[in-house]
């Protein structure tokens, strides 16, 4: 079971998406394979008020949640995050939830982010982690984010033993980095929607550390889901690491297994 | 488990990728070819900008020594590879080094990179270089980019491109990386025939290929990766998922940049 684990819904604010909604995204998994889809709202970046978007989210994906596994939004730098997780988990059964740090201008070793990981820890919730949505290059000057810190993902990660991470977009570079910095990675996993850099970059990753870490997402409707996909497919792999990528190292995972279920 | 894109489609070999780079370290470049043809790319097109770190303003020795290890692929792969010539076009010894360069076998074309300004941030230099490719009949591809907060000092914009279009209407140009913000920099170059643009040089986003498509005519728009700087798979697959008739895909993957870099007619695509 292949499952997408980066993945939105709804519009952007300075570029137009061409597929924004549930049938849309069921679309361009159904054109690869995706079996499921870990879905966040591309307002929820943008919204004063997360359990707003955490709502609308929920409606949109009405009559699809086998499919379309809600990854609610959560803003730990705003006072009532914790009732916004609550409600989320409660109320609206998200399967997870996503902090997005640079839109929401914190920084990874908040203290208040170590807070939320406590009570998503206590939950059984992964926390994904947003780290590279729009290109530096690209941004409009209106909307423009910087890149997060490597040493703030490990703080993140070294503070959290017990929290199930999913690292969104983090590049192979960095990738690398983290895995040379000898944090305990236990309970992380990246996806690859980022991974696309050099020739041979995942290749000589897998090489290096494995593929126990490993997830696949993509960044549909951003990016063609495809590409993600033919990276991992066609980067020389054996084919057992190619199958554990896509499909298998997500249901070996004790909370990740969970999301088929929430 | 559905594996849609385990094996590739039945249309993209060959293809040629008209913007490959040699890894800037050196050394054997076998699995640069291999990777290329894991996902059918059967022809690179190579430029150089150097070994180390790639300079904004090379000297000349280093655009010859950049120029000689393209020189010296090409002639090892005469079946696979083809070549472009590097100029920084504010030396003067710029028209030799072209000179010498399309003499060799297998070098197709010319490859500006972001020194295309003088010092006083005039575009001048690259008129040279462009009058040398419309009378050899040469394409010329340029590094052009919109960068948020602004461009390098020598880089070109979509707006130059246009502007280098109408001086030189029969120089074939090629606007690299659709000119960075891809949804402006397509529509920037529209009005100019002798333009096209190549889909490298940035993630994949959703509905570039169509968009270039759109504004330009499927015979305007190649495949290029900009390996050794990402991966050939995820830079094909934007051809791969664009909603576009496969006829149109082989012409982005083949026929265009053939006609533009081999020389060679639709059709005679060696399948």
């Amino acid at each position: 079971m292949i499952v997408d684990f980066c993945a939105y819904l709804g519009d952007w604010p300075t570029f137009e998406l061409r597929y924004r909604d549930a049938g849309g995204l069921l679309h361009l998994m159904d054109r690869c394979g995706i079996d499921a889809a870990c879905v966040s709202l591309t307002s929820g970046m943008f919204r004063h008020d997360a359990h707003e978007a955490n709502t609308r989210l929920c409606q949109d994906i009405v009559g699809h949640r086998d499919r379309l596994w809600p990854i609610g939004t959560v803003n730990p730098s705003m006072p009532i995050w914790r009732e916004d997780v609550r409600i989320g988990l409660e109320q609206l059964e998200l399967s997870g939830l996503r902090i997005h740090p640079t839109y929401h201008g914190y920084a990874l070793d908040d203290p208040a982010v170590l807070d939320l990981t406590s009570v998503l820890a206590g939950a059984g919730c992964p926390l994904f982690v947003a780290l590279y949505v729009d290109e530096e290059r690209f941004q409009h000057p209106s909307i423009r984010v910087p890149e997060v810190r490597l040493g703030e993902i490990e703080a993140l990660i070294a503070s959290a033993p017990r929290t199930t991470i999913v690292l969104n977009g983090l590049k192979i570079t960095q990738a690398a980095e983290l895995f040379a910095s000898g944090v305990a990675l236990d309970r992380v996993v990246l996806d690859v929607d980022a991974m696309d850099q050099g020739y041979a970059g995942l290749h000589t990753f897998v090489t290096q550390h494995g593929v126990e870490h490993l997830v696949y997402g993509s960044q549909m409707p951003f990016l063609y889901p495809e590409a993600a996909l033919m990276v991992v497919e066609h980067a020389g792999l054996p084919e057992q690491s190619v199958e554990a990528i896509l499909a298998r190292n997500w249901q070996a995972h004790p909370v990740l297994c969970g999301l088929q279920h929430t | 488990m559905k594996r849609a894109l385990a094996a590739l489609p039945a249309y993209i070999r060959p293809s040629l990728d008209m913007h490959v780079h040699p890894p800037p370290q050196g050394g054997p470049i076998d699995d640069l070819f291999a990777a290329a043809q894991r996902v059918g790319i059967t022809h690179l097109v190579l430029c150089d900008l150097g070994t180390g770190a790639w300079r904004e303003y090379p000297s000349v020795e280093h655009v010859r020594e950049a120029n000689e290890r393209v020189y010296d692929i090409v002639a090892r792969r005469p079946e696979s590879a083809r070549g472009l010539v590097y100029v920084n076009p504010n030396h003067a010894e710029t028209g030799d080094i072209l000179n010498e360069g399309l003499a060799q076998p297998g070098i197709v074309g010319i490859k500006l990179w972001i020194s295309c300004r003088d010092d006083q941030g005039r575009i001048d230099p690259v008129y040279p270089v462009l009058e040398l490719a419309q009378d050899r009949g040469v394409p010329v591809l340029i590094h052009a980019f919109e960068r948020t907060g602004g461009n390098q000092r020598g880089e070109l914009a979509p707006d130059d491109i246009a502007h280098l279009a109408r001086r030189y209407p029969r120089t074939s140009i090629v606007m690299a990386h659709m000119g960075g913000v891809w949804q402006r920099g397509v529509r920037t170059i529209r009005p100019y025939r002798n333009v096209y643009t190549d889909i490298c040089g940035s993630r994949a986003y959703l509905g570039m290929v169509e968009h270039a498509v759109h504004e330009l005519g499927v015979e305007r728009v190649l495949f290029g990766s900009d390996a050794h700087g990402r991966a050939f798979s995820g830079q094909i697959a934007k051809v791969v998922a664009a909603e576009v008739s496969a006829a149109d895909k082989r012409r982005i993957l083949w026929d265009n940049a053939a006609r533009l870099f081999l020389g060679r007619k639709e059709g005679s695509d060696d399948r």
